[in-house]
């Protein structure tokens, strides 16, 4: 792993959603296992891609870092200081230091308020500053990220979806965080604007030294903008790496999988996997042993039994899968 | 206030005039008109002339002044009640609706209790524990739209609060009463104000109920309600005194309906800005 003290880190990390049937509470609670422990880290100005298929439990595991859902159980170490047990003053102070972009910018900014209004939120809700002061810093951030400041007098339905994802960048960078979670923030957006919000992203995160964690399910916009991916599969992490090792040598069958089902424009190319049979299985009730044995085509009788750990198969590259193991 | 009379459809605008009219009246009418209580028994019950452009009822008062003093009250007991059931309505709906858990289910469970009973018998049950009055009255019917502009504001907050633009002033600090005021109030702003006003026109027709009924505010005064009642017994020999106190109280409640119903269409087509409910 990386040698320098990480900015994030988690030690299992779980989070249980209890299903609340409408009625009286009888007979066994049923549980879906969001996010199943996970430990990694994030390494001060790096991009960790986190991708997965829809429902795998990656938004939730990144929206407990920025704690808008409390966790089951597990820390999150932020600066060495475990989040997961603050007081609802010192979780305050957190909040400055770690921000989050949504997917849908159509739905993140109030339509009742002016774009001035939602930047200067932030800084009115803590305090920071003269009004003079407030209303400089926001234009300043909307100058960064390249709108004009008259923006600020509008209101977000007069802006298109790139732009509102931009100012919604402007809204995470009032505060200066350290850290931005980024859930799907292009995932809304055409194709022709995803670029380009992607590299403002990249641009700032250069002038401002952010720390990203990088949630999508879009491969390609994952290898673009990342340092290291991890991969999740039903809340667990099976695979994590370099982007160079995980997109040249996939060592889990899931992440060669998804690979595979990233279209290539060349023709000649065979595919080494068709594409995944089966659906995901239920969160309420995964499978036994290794959760992706029932869609898996190496499965194994040993799969079923024992759950496999993340093992190390190279240097900054971990694999959960009993067949990658048995290899090295 | 003027760019928005101006985008009212046409049933709004009548629906202001009417109003204006009648606030108008209510304001200044009592410094030109009879005194109300003013008995002359020597003319009672005489049709419209140019004296008594209502003409008078059984005791000689005129009965014009005290359709205009009448209006008042209406409007007092209309607005008033309305603004009761709307303070306390949607503090309730609000609150439970975003915090949820035991508190809305405690609270919207008591708010569908009250729903259950006609708000005429609710207002007869708190007049006859508290006694009447303006005051008392005026509290009496505004219960009764307490649960209406709680379940209002209680739906909304829950669709409202599920936006990302909430996740995002959490994120960023902000604690829930702030939320509150800055991001759900407003969101149901447009929704209230036509619910408000449809409310105060219910409002002003229980309120006329109670006093025809002879509970609520002393028969004494001037109001629609009790006049009906008066007048009811004058029936057959004298048609002006259950005629226009009847259309008194037409004429308000029409006016108010199509300035609600106006506003309601207004807002919906406001589109882009704020959260437009149904």
């Amino acid at each position: 792993m990386t040698k320098t003290q990480p900015l994030i880190e988690t030690l299992g990390l779980t989070k249980h959603f209890p299903i609340s049937g409408r009625g009286l509470p009888i007979g066994r609670k049923r549980i879906v296992r969001a996010v199943e422990d996970v430990s990694l880290r994030i390494a001060p100005g790096e991009t960790l891609g986190l991708v997965g298929e829809s429902g795998c439990g990656k938004s939730t595991f990144g929206r407990m870092l920025v704690r808008l859902i409390d966790s089951t159980s597990g820390s999150i170490l932020f600066d060495g200081v475990d989040l997961a047990r603050l007081s609802a003053r010192d979780l305050r102070q957190y909040r400055r230091k770690v921000q989050i972009i949504f997917q849908d910018p159509f739905n993140s900014l109030d339509p009742q308020k002016t774009v001035g209004a939602s930047l200067l939120e932030p800084l009115n809700v803590f305090r920071l500053g003269t009004p003079a002061e407030r209303r400089e810093k926001a234009a300043a951030l909307l100058d960064q990220v390249r709108l004009p400041v008259t923006a600020l007098n509008r209101y977000p339905h007069e802006f298109s979806g790139g732009q509102r994802q931009r100012i919604c960048i402007a809204r995470a960078l009032m505060l200066d965080p350290k850290f931005i979670m980024c859930d799907e923030v292009v995932s809304a957006l055409d194709v022709s604007v995803q670029a380009q919000v992607i590299n403002q992203l990249k641009d700032l995160q250069a002038a401002l030294g952010l720390t990203y964690l990088f949630v999508s399910h879009d491969l390609g916009v994952v290898r673009h903008m990342s340092h290291r991916v991890a991969v999740m599969y039903l809340g667990r992490i099976i695979e994590i790496g370099k982007k160079e090792e995980i997109y040249d040598a996939p060592g889990h069958p899931y992440t060669k999988a998804l690979l595979a089902a990233v279209p290539i424009a060349d023709p000649r190319r065979r595919r080494e996997f068709t594409s995944l049979e089966g659906e995901v299985p239920s969160p309420v009730n995964p499978p036994s042993g290794c959760r992706f044995r029932t869609r898996c085509p190496l499965a194994q009788d040993i799969c079923a039994r024992v759950e496999p750990e993340l093992t190390a198969v190279g240097t900054d590259h971990a694999v959960a899968c009993h067949l990658v193991q048995s290899d090295t | 206030m003027l760019s928005v009379l101006k985008k009212l459809p046409l049933s709004g605008k009548i629906g202001v005039g009417i109003l204006t009219v009648l606030l108008m009246a209510a304001i200044f009418g009592p410094m030109v008109l009879h005194d109300p209580y003013a008995q002359n028994l020597i003319h009672s019950l005489e049709g419209p002339s140019a004296e008594h452009w209502l003409g008078t009822d059984q005791i000689g008062r005129d009965l014009l002044s005290r359709i205009v003093v009448g209006a008042r009250y209406s409007l007092l007991i209309g607005i008033g009640a309305t603004l009761f059931g709307a303070v306390i309505g949607v503090a309730i709906g609000v609150f439970s609706g975003y915090f949820g858990g035991w508190l809305e289910m405690a609270m919207m469970r008591l708010m569908e209790m009250l729903m259950v009973f006609p708000g005429i018998l609710i207002a007869l049950m708190v007049i006859a524990v508290a006694g009447d009055g303006l005051v008392n009255v005026i509290v009496a019917v505004g219960l009764r739209a307490v649960p209406i502009f709680a379940r209002l504001a209680q739906t909304s907050t829950h669709t409202i609060r599920e936006r990302e633009y909430i996740l995002a002033a959490k994120a960023v600090g902000a604690s829930g009463f702030r939320i509150l005021y800055s991001h759900v109030l407003p969101a149901l702003f447009n929704s209230l104000v036509v619910l408000a006003a449809l409310q105060v026109a219910t409002s002003i027709l229980v309120g006329a109920t109670l006093s025809f009924l002879g509970v609520g505010i002393s028969p004494e005064m001037p109001e629609w309600g009790s006049m009906l009642n008066t007048g009811r017994r004058y029936i057959f020999q004298h048609w002006p005194l259950v005629v226009f106190p009847g259309l008194a109280i037409m004429i308000t409640v029409l006016g108010i309906n199509l300035l609600g119903d106006g506003l309601r269409a207004m807002l919906s087509k406001q589109h882009g800005r704020g959260v437009v409910l149904k």
